[in-house]
């Protein structure tokens, strides 16, 4: 399954993208086909409405499907111990496409979508997202301790890009 | 004890502090970097200098580094004591009294410690080395301690000492 | 000096550095050192315009000036006497200033033939911790160049002229971070001038 994946900043610029292409499966759904390949940022940008919702969410709403169990609102629920709360997991979906999503303390926007395989109703791996997720942010850490990096500028780093693939490569399918 | 004046001197052979009590029991009645001192200063220095050099001359090199040469510490004469310490980088702390106590050093080292290096030498604003010009070095030097955190903490540091 | 007095005293700075730091030293979140520098240099840059000559030799200048004043600073911790030859000097400063200061023993390496130079090898610098520096400055920036003014204005106090620079350095991409130090002269000390 491909992913596309993206960092959003606060005024909503782009700050890191990569495009992840599963090697396993030969059958030709490695790749997102080329004509949706075109639509990915719209469908990402799109979703950010619903992001920043649940940002701002004053009382969760409980969710139904295949979500999450453990959703209390960004950072509001009081059984937040750790980063718990920073993924929001799948909030979007656009025709077969599953959309999911991860926010950090300082409003960065971590989105990505989830590309088919055949089965349209395989669930996304809940858990490999979250820590794939919580990994990547981590890393956006490190970038930020850099002092000759500002905040919000687009993340050029080789070395950042070259461990965000190999995290997809242990995580995501 | 009785401390009847304290003097600081730098590498550039410049007296960069001095501080006289007259009355002994009242710590404040004493001049501070006073113009009379000055020629006081210079033979003090002269003294203290003189006498290191002859002790460096007769004393044998040490067996390693850290058995630390043989210094002069304290210099008596019939009415006062001079005890003395120095510092790698020069500088010279005299401190002179009378024959209540054998060795300052302590008290010396305490001054150096917790009140020169922490007001003026860790102190970004005041400069590190009192001299301007190569006029002012070997002796010829003006320039004097006027940081009043370091005279008010060395006052209130060697008040109770002055019975 | 023998070796096996020269091993004695090198434990001896040994346990005298360790000593200082684990009792006498206030201690600091060092991810705060680390940022506190790198907003420096990155300001640095900007203000110089990326002129990376000038930048080098800004933070030796405010190397030098912290040199000449963390020299009585680090004498009345250790106490320690003027030393009587350069080996001694580069034990002192591996395994004591360094150790109180910043927790760190660099590794003595390649003395000159006429025993007046040796290099500090840095094993894991504090300074550059999470850096990672733009192309442009991979090429001539020296980022921990701070370093070599502390030494070369501490060194001066005590009388000894030296030359202290970078190799190399493992955020410019080399295999280790080295800094050299070259003794010039050991500085006569001053003598009063004569009035007739």
């Amino acid at each position: 399954m491909p992913q596309y994946f993206a960092i959003i900043g606060k005024t909503d610029n782009p700050v890191y993208e990569a495009q992840f292409i599963s090697t396993q499966k030969k059958d030709g759904t490695q790749e997102f086909p080329s004509d949706l390949k075109e639509l990915n940022p719209f469908i990402l940008h799109a979703s950010l409405d619903i992001v920043e919702d649940l940002q701002w969410q004053m009382s969760p709403i409980s969710s139904e499907g295949n979500v999450s169990v453990s959703r209390g609102g960004f950072l509001r629920s009081k059984n937040a111990s750790t980063a718990d709360n920073c993924y929001l997991g799948k909030i979007d979906h656009f025709y077969g496409l599953a959309i999911t999503a991860y926010i950090t303390y300082s409003g960065m926007k971590f989105v990505m979508i989830h590309g088919t395989s055949t089965n349209t109703n395989e669930a996304i791996d809940d858990n490999n997202c979250r820590i794939f997720y919580q990994e990547v942010h981590e890393l956006y850490i490190k970038t930020l301790m850099n002092p000759f990096y500002n905040a919000s500028e687009p993340i050029t780093s080789p070395i950042f890009d070259l461990r965000v693939r190999q995290l997809a490569k242990k995580y995501l399918k | 004890m009785t401390i009847y004046s304290f003097w600081i001197f730098d590498k550039h052979c410049n007296c960069i502090f001095d501080k006289e009590w007259t009355i002994p029991s009242q710590p404040r009645s004493g001049t501070t970097n006073s113009k009379q001192n000055e020629n006081v200063a210079k033979l003090l220095y002269g003294l203290i200098f003189s006498l290191r050099s002859i002790t460096d001359k007769i004393s044998s090199d040490p067996v390693d580094f850290l058995s630390q040469k043989n210094r002069i510490r304290s210099i008596t004469t019939g009415k006062c004591r001079v005890h003395l310490f120095e510092t790698a980088t020069g500088f010279w702390f005299a401190l002179m009294t009378d024959f209540k106590q054998d060795d300052y050093y302590d008290i010396l080292n305490h001054i150096y410690k917790n009140i020169f290096v922490r007001f003026i030498s860790l102190n970004y604003i005041s400069p590190s080395d009192f001299v301007e010009n190569e006029d002012e070095k070997g002796g010829q030097g003006i320039r004097k301690i006027n940081n009043k955190n370091f005279i008010n903490n060395l006052e209130l540091f060697l008040s109770p000492l002055i019975s | 000096m023998s070796s096996s007095a020269g091993q004695q005293q090198i434990k001896t700075l040994k346990v005298l550095g360790e000593d200082v730091w684990k009792n006498k030293v206030e201690k600091i979140n060092s991810e705060l050192f680390t940022l506190t520098y790198g907003t420096i240099v990155s300001q640095l840059c900007q203000d110089y315009d990326r002129d990376f000559e000038k930048i080098n030799d800004e933070l030796y200048k405010m190397g030098y000036n912290i040199g000449v004043r963390i020299i009585e600073d680090f004498l009345a911790r250790t106490a320690l006497p003027r030393c009587t030859d350069f080996n001694t000097t580069s034990e002192v400063i591996s395994k004591v200033a360094f150790k109180v200061f910043l927790n760190l023993t660099p590794t003595i390496a390649n003395w000159s033939q006429s025993n007046d130079a040796f290099s500090l090898i840095i094993s894991d610098n504090p300074l550059s911790d999470f850096v990672e520096l733009p192309i442009d400055a991979m090429k001539s920036l020296w980022y921990s160049n701070v370093y070599c003014g502390v030494l070369k204005g501490a060194l001066e106090m005590v009388q000894l002229d030296c030359d202290v620079s970078f190799v190399s350095d493992i955020l410019r991409g080399d295999n280790q971070t080295e800094l050299r130090i070259k003794l010039n002269k050991v500085l006569k000390d001053e003598i009063p001038v004569i009035e007739d």
